[in-house]
């Protein structure tokens, strides 16, 4: 099998061996799954059928000698604003280390996913009261906070009103007053001052280009989630320079001018 | 033998590769960023990046056969298969760069219609390109269902 790198044209020749063809299976629902959604936003659902998953066990790697490509052009690389490298971790590190609570520490995480790794829009959520549910404690990059605010385990999004949200509309989104704002609703639907239909609308884009919710751990428990968005996909792209730099540091233990540890 | 219509649809900005073979059969491909039909319709001209062109112009130059693939990723996924005769090939001309990059930006909205935004695409190799000049020897429908593989007239 041949591919080419678009952004090269260097040509690489794969040598594949066939291991086996599934025709189910966690891998064959999945391919299914992905081509029925890509055939949807062709307008050809229905049209495509799997019949089978092929494996092959890759034997060689090459380049194609009659296909060596170029280099893109220095002109072509955009400026990178968001990058996975070690020294972005190192960035959104010291944001935290430096936090001094756990307001700031919340607000530096998110802050920090924003201005180190391009996250423009996320929210923290904890589990709830409730079985499979999660309350929102805190937002970043949505106009509205959306504290308090519920999210269900595979369902739609309840966004119940409490007394407390209602009385405070410019409370700072964290942990306790999340809690307090779901306790104070409870109270109220119990005391009939405002019915479970009341919603306001979970924070979140019109059109987000992408979604993801991360599952944390806390000691050991899945305690809480973490959702981003995106209004565009990022580049994955790696700055090579701030990867190969902390990798000097790392061997040597001293940092090196222009080095990640040394600035 | 491109009418119209087809002409219309074939130079609207569109997934192009054209593809050729060598004496042992082993395939080669190439993605083209643009094509355009000659006002007779019995001819189409191919651009394709000059840096990824080497094999699929080696055997041009030996057998002339190759086959073009036009599809549109939106709307019913409708593609046509071109098949030809090179006639020539050339570097194309910086008067030709316009319709090259016209094209290629019609593909990338498409491709943006889907999914793929134009970030990840913006630095694909477009130019230069060689200018394949093709005579038209057959047509096929390729859009995906009963009819595909069908010769078109």
């Amino acid at each position: 099998m041949r591919v080419v790198d678009p952004d090269t044209q260097q040509g690489w020749e794969l040598r594949l061996r066939l291991e086996r063809s599934e025709t189910s299976g966690d891998l064959f629902d999945r391919m299914a799954l992905r081509i029925e959604a890509i055939a949807s936003s062709c307008g050809m659902k229905g049209i495509f059928k799997l019949l089978a998953a092929d494996v092959y066990e890759v034997v060689s790697v090459g380049k194609v000698p009659e296909q060596p490509g170029q280099a893109p052009a220095a002109s072509d690389r955009r400026a990178l604003d968001a990058v996975f490298t070690m020294r972005a971790l190192q960035h959104l590190t010291e944001r935290i280390n430096a936090a001094e609570g756990l307001e700031p520490l919340i607000d530096a995480i998110l802050a920090g996913l924003d201005e180190v790794f391009g996250f423009s829009h996320s929210m923290i959520l904890l589990p709830g009261e409730q079985p499979r549910t999660l309350i929102t404690i805190a937002t970043h990059g949505y106009p509205e906070n959306g504290a308090g605010a519920e999210a269900r385990f595979g369902g739609s999004h309840h966004r119940p009103r409490g007394r407390g949200a209602q009385a405070d509309p410019h409370l700072r989104p964290h942990a306790r007053h999340a809690l307090r704002l779901r306790r104070a609703r409870f109270r109220a639907e119990e005391a009939g001052w405002c019915s479970a239909e009341r919603r306001i609308p979970l924070p979140g884009l019109a059109n987000p280009a992408s979604q993801l919710g991360v599952p944390l751990l806390l000691r050991g428990d899945r305690g809480c989630a973490r959702h981003r968005e995106r209004d565009a996909v990022p580049v994955p792209r790696r700055r090579q320079a701030d990867d190969r730099a902390a990798r000097r540091v790392s061997r040597d233990g001293n940092p090196e001018r222009g080095a990640a540890g040394g600035e | 033998m491109i009418d119209a219509e087809l002409a219309l649809f074939l130079q609207q900005g569109l997934a192009i590769n054209i593809g050729t073979r060598d004496t042992t059969l082993a395939p080669h491909a190439a993605y083209a960023p643009a094509a355009r039909v000659e006002p007779d319709g019995t001819h189409v001209v191919v651009y394709v990046p000059a840096v990824g062109l080497m094999p699929s112009a080696r055997i041009l130059a030996h057998n002339g056969q190759a086959a073009v693939v036009f599809a549109r990723p939106t709307r019913a996924n409708r593609a046509c298969q071109v098949k030809g005769t090179c006639v020539s090939c050339r570097p194309a001309t910086d008067d030709e760069r316009a319709i090259v990059q016209a094209q290629w930006d019609g593909f990338m909205q498409q491709l943006e219609m889907i999914g793929t935004p134009g970030e990840s695409t913006r630095t694909w190799i477009t130019w230069p390109c060689v200018a394949i000049r093709l005579r038209v020897t057959a047509l096929f429908n390729q859009t995906p269902g009963p009819g595909a593989g069908a010769r078109l007239s």
